[in-house]
């Protein structure tokens, strides 16, 4: 904290893109670290919105085929793709995890990523499928 | 000479600072299964299941895939996992937050496991009126 250059010619931008990718900062680890925890939430709320979405087949009266045929708009792609993205960054973080427990040795820069890599790739991968 | 002097038992500790191992284990191995589970029920549910013209799932096809065993298993193993590990998760970083004392961390578990069960039960009845 007390080497911050407050006259330094580089762009705030550069300088924090320099930090993190030298770990002098928050490293990339940090990041995905919170991500992991906030893609968590997003998905238990999801969890919760998807149960009463199919409970709607409970109501008599088309309910279920009316939020269905809502659903079928191929603008609730752009959300599914986003959502995919999701639970692809908080599962493979999390097989992470579990390797860093199983293996104490192992170094968590360079698995940190790993995750951000694989997570784009098998993104991309899968937006592609869905689109 | 530590367990000669009986001890008061302290009420107000930190519960962030600790798990069992059980709850540690439970956690990584509900979420490994969960990443078979989600991918078995993204590719089932999403992909084949979708009617290829309107691109709607209709509870029919819903109805029909749920008559065999293997996807009763995948629904019903995925609900439950699901709501086991995100209500953990959410338990410890709330816990991780700091200044939970044992009194309130047992209080939300409680809370947590009731919600879940209740969940759990919600998913079962619609489970049933999609087989009819």
């Amino acid at each position: 904290m007390s080497t911050i250059p407050t006259q330094s010619s580089k762009s705030t931008y550069l300088r924090f893109w320099e930090r993190t990718l030298s770990d002098r900062r928050m490293g990339v680890g940090s990041y995905v670290w919170s991500l992991h925890r906030v893609t968590g939430f997003v998905m238990v709320a999801y969890l919760v919105a998807h149960l009463f979405v199919l409970g709607t087949i409970l109501q008599s009266g088309g309910s279920f085929d009316n939020i269905m045929s809502v659903l079928a708009n191929p603008g609730v792609k752009v959300g599914e793709i986003i959502l995919i993205w999701v639970a692809i960054l908080h599962g493979v973080n999390g097989i992470r995890l579990f390797a860093l427990d199983l293996a104490p040795s192992m170094n968590h820069r360079i698995s940190a990523y790993a995750v951000v890599a694989v997570t784009v790739v098998l993104g991309i991968v899968v937006a592609v499928f869905i689109w | 000479m530590q367990r000669d002097i009986p001890q008061a038992t302290v009420w107000s500790v930190d519960r962030g600072a600790e798990m069992s191992i059980a709850g540690w284990l439970a956690q990584r191995w509900t979420g490994v299964l969960l990443v078979v589970f989600l991918l078995a029920h993204l590719v089932v549910a999403h992909f084949v299941v979708v009617s290829p013209t309107t691109g709607e799932i209709s509870a029919g096809e819903v109805a029909s895939r749920l008559q065999s065993g293997w996807f009763q298993v995948l629904d019903m193993g995925l609900l439950g996992l699901a709501l086991y590990h995100g209500f953990n998760g959410v338990l410890r970083v709330i816990v991780s937050a700091g200044h939970v004392g044992n009194r309130l961390y047992f209080v939300l578990l409680g809370l947590f496991w009731i919600i879940g069960i209740a969940l759990t039960y919600y998913g079962v009845l619609v489970f049933r009126a999609f087989l009819g």
